[in-house]
């Protein structure tokens, strides 16, 4: 035991600072934290590492304005302090958006998420979208082939599909869905897009689509709870 | 369209800047653009310590700005040509041609292919004289530019020293002349007169029948008829920055660097840096400890490294080291300590930096026989290599690396077996030790040599190289002999060794042989997947010039070197004299030993005058 506080910090990854992968970006936040001279927590041992937990990893190119990262502090430190002196050590593009007090015994981030929200950007119009989309929604199983280490399987991935929403009103076609993430059911937006596109009969073009993710949540008794709620609902 | 290609290249990190401590400015705020250009890959250049000095040292100055490029990867570069997208600068992403100057680091010749395409990138013509007076001045400096002959035809100007010297006066210059709408022709004369600059095109060469030079004069009454080195005199009072670049993706060295002195005392009359660096010039313990708390708080780095040629020398090492190891204990952060010498200190020292692993302890012992360790001037004996092991093998390491040079002057195959006779010697002080004593994994010995390239400004400048055939044999004889098992031999491809001597010691001649062999799709020659030898051999003989001539000839005292222009404080004799000495077999006292008057005291000040 030791008598470390928990935080945990919700920030965005946007702009150019997307092509930074995921163990880049632990590295770079545990730097930042060194640079911003907060208290960190250090693991026991021969080789100590910062005590650091992310919900996710969001994959290179992809945006977010909901991660999540679990830190540990051996001292109790103003929430604003800690955002203000992490803000002022972080380039564009990364910026932390809130800093909640845990306690000590809450879940960490990575076991706690379930599901995400994702913004879906299609850089192209697509007329019968909405279309599409509810026949997605009126499916009971939607099942695809996954390959997995070399061995192909089929799973249902309809029971990780919460919601879509299509908004069809600009020149471009984009979508609201939230789907399952996190170890205990994990839908990848790119195998929800490809899935689309089957039925579209085309397949996607990454390159000229643009993910964004939201607010991560967890799961109590059939209801989600973001990960980092807002202080009011505290 | 720049994520839109970044989406599919490898490590799109590389292309897009925006790093810890990076630079921001309103370029239209400054009067003066300047494009650092390192020639080689993002990771390698980051992790280059005169880039992160020179960006700090002319970023402070307030009218100018001063932006990072690198040499794209293939893969960028070909959805760059594919996109018609110039080179750009990672802080701002504007195109090189919009820069005032283009500077080029110049640290090793295989990266010259590399400046080429880079210009043929940006949409600037190649050859210097083929420029308008819109492009940018192409300007190059770095170790390499001791000898800058090989690329005279392209780079306009020559910095030949320490950048922190010179560039104030330059950059005024060119601000000055800008302002009273001076060409660009105006600005290249009146450099012509700021100390350590070197423009090729107010020079002429005419050569002998036999294709050495027969003369090199200026053509411009301005232009001196010999460009001395500036350097720092007192390191306490340079420039260094307080912070550092922090890349976000990992590099070579990816740590806060420490530059503890600059030069080397020991004088190995192979070694280039340790002549062309004299004399050499400490930074004081109180400045270095300063300077490595802010760096590492500026930083948030969990390593430090104590960078010179031979850190070891600093008088306050001991001092040094043990002070930063108590500071940083506390916070997690490693100090590493590259090219220490072997002895029971610096191995006590390790075991408590806990920077080097128990695996691996390196030794560049460089000859294998004691004769010619004197004729190189490597003052390290069999004793103590054996000693150091003996050390070593007691407190747990069990790997050793040891470094050679195949092709030195004077070499036999005596000397080379003796290569094979100092790693069984090893060995065997290892199983000296009884069984039940040995501690760590089993030995293991890897022996690497390297193929001995003459370099300027050495006393075997004038030597042959060997030739691609004899490095061959070389390395099997080697090879061959090496019979127990725990020993591992690798060597270094000879062609490329064998190239990079060429245009080491290459004369303006050769700047057409460099775009030839461009042409023909070389470029990242250092990296062996895309080195093509081929393209280089077909380079020779397409613009008639012989590889030959400049790598495997040995040169006459008398004869004018493409470099002879260029001095670094060193007297020819005194390289004359070393030669001789090399000959004979006698070594050469380090300059804390014994001053062997080479020259350097004429910059008055570091160890000349301690
Ligand atoms: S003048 Fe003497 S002390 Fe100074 S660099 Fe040369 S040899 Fe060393």
């Amino acid at each position: 035991m030791n008598n470390n506080i928990k935080y945990r910090l919700e920030f965005s990854k946007t702009d150019r600072m997307i092509f930074i992968g995921h163990l880049d970006l632990l590295k770079f936040l545990q730097r930042t934290m060194k640079r911003a001279k907060l208290p960190i927590g250090y693991s026991w041992g021969y080789n100590p590492h910062q005590l650091i937990t992310f919900a996710i990893p969001l994959p290179l190119g992809m945006s977010s304005v909901g991660e999540i990262v679990d830190i540990q502090l051996t001292q109790r430190m103003d929430r604003d302090e800690i955002k203000n002196r992490l803000n002022e050590n972080l380039p564009e593009g990364i910026s932390v958006l809130q800093v909640i007090e845990l306690e000590f015994r809450t879940a960490s981030c990575a076991a706690a998420v379930a599901y995400a929200d994702y913004c879906i950007t299609l850089y192209k119009k697509y007329d019968n979208f909405d279309e599409i989309i509810n026949k997605v929604l009126e499916k009971k199983e939607i099942y695809i082939e996954r390959t997995v280490k070399k061995k192909t399987k089929t799973v249902d991935i309809r029971p990780l599909i919460r919601s879509i929403c299509v908004d069809n009103t600009g020149d471009v076609t984009e979508f609201n869905c939230n789907i399952a993430t996190g170890s205990q059911g994990n839908l990848k937006p790119e195998v929800l897009l490809e899935y689309i596109y089957s039925l579209m009969g085309e397949s996607p073009d990454m390159v000229r689509i643009d993910i964004l993710r939201g607010t991560l949540y967890t799961e109590e008794e059939g209801v989600l709870l973001p990960l980092c709620p807002e202080e009011e609902f505290m | 369209m720049l994520k839109e290609i970044l989406l599919q290249v490898e490590k799109p990190a590389r292309y897009i800047g925006n790093e810890i401590n990076m630079v921001i400015k309103k370029p239209e705020d400054t009067d003066i653009r300047f494009a650092f250009c390192f020639p080689d890959v993002y990771e390698v250049g980051m992790s280059h310590l005169g880039l992160q000095i020179l960006y700090y040292f002319l970023n402070r100055r307030e009218d100018t700005y001063c932006e990072r490029v690198f040499a794209p990867w293939h893969d960028m570069e070909q959805k760059m040509r594919e996109m018609k997208m110039p080179l750009f600068a990672l802080e701002t992403g504007d195109e090189l041609k919009k820069f005032d100057f283009v500077g080029f680091t110049l640290q090793y010749e295989m990266s010259y292919t590399n400046i080429v395409n880079m210009l043929d990138l940006a949409g600037i013509p190649i050859w210097s004289r083929d420029r308008i007076e819109e492009d940018p001045i192409i300007i190059a400096g770095g170790p390499c530019a001791y000898n800058p002959e090989p690329l005279a035809d392209i780079i306009d100007m020559f910095y030949i020293g320490e950048g922190e010297v010179s560039y104030d006066r330059l950059l005024d210059l060119y601000k000055e002349n800008k302002k009273n709408g001076g060409t660009k022709e105006d600005f290249f004369e009146k450099a012509l007169g700021v100390e350590g600059i070197y423009i090729p095109k107010y020079y002429d060469v005419e050569y002998n029948e036999d294709g050495t030079i027969y003369s090199f004069r200026p053509n411009n009454k301005k232009a001196p008829s010999v460009i001395k080195k500036v350097i720092v005199k007192d390191m306490d009072k340079a420039f260094y920055p307080d912070k550092q670049l922090v890349p976000l993706i990992e590099t070579v060295h990816d740590r806060v660097t420490l530059e503890v002195f600059r030069g080397c005392i020991r004088g190995c009359r192979f070694c280039q840096a340790g002549y062309v660096y004299r004399p050499v010039r400490e930074k004081s313990t109180d400045r270095l400890l300063k300077l490595a708390d802010s760096l590492i708080e500026n930083s948030g780095h969990e390593e430090i490294s104590l960078i010179s040629l031979s850190t070891g020398d600093y008088r306050g090492f001991k001092e040094l080291a043990g002070e930063l190891i108590d500071r940083y204990a506390e916070d997690k952060v490693s100090i590493s300590l590259p090219s220490l010498r072997i002895d029971a200190f610096s191995l006590e020292l390790m075991e408590k930096v806990r920077a080097v692993r128990k695996s691996g302890l390196t030794f560049a012992p460089e000859a294998g026989t004691q004769r010619l360790r004197d004729v190189i001037n490597k003052g390290i004996t069999e004793k103590e290599i054996l000693d150091g092991c003996k050390l070593a093998f007691d407190g747990g390491w069990t790997r050793v690396k040891l470094y050679f040079m195949t092709g030195l002057p004077t070499e036999t195959d005596e000397d080379l077996m003796g290569i094979v006779h100092l790693s069984d010697a090893i060995l065997d002080k290892f199983f000296e030790i009884p069984k039940e004593e040995r501690k760590g994994r089993p030995i293991s010995v890897t022996v690497s040599s390297a193929c001995f390239v003459p370099k300027p400004f050495t006393p075997f400048q004038w030597t042959a190289q060997s030739t691609v055939d004899e490095f061959v044999r070389k390395q099997r004889f080697v090879k061959h002999n090496m019979t127990r098992k725990q020993v591992k031999y690798n060597y270094h491809e000879p062609e490329l060794s064998s190239l990079e001597g060429v245009l080491a010691r290459g004369d303006r001649r050769l700047s057409k042989v460099i775009v030839r062999a461009w042409e023909l799709g070389a470029k990242f020659d250092s990296w062996s997947e895309f080195f093509n030898y081929d393209a280089w051999l077909q380079a020779f003989e397409d613009t008639g010039c012989s590889k030959e001539f400049y790598a495997n000839r040995e040169r006459s005292y008398d004869e004018i070197l493409p470099w002879d222009h260029i001095s670094i404080g060193i007297s020819k004799q005194f390289f004359i004299d070393e030669m001789e000495r090399a000959r004979a077999g006698q070594v050469t006292p380090n300059c804390r030993k014994k001053c062997a008057h080479c020259g350097a005291a004429s910059f008055g000040g570091g160890v000349c005058f301690e």
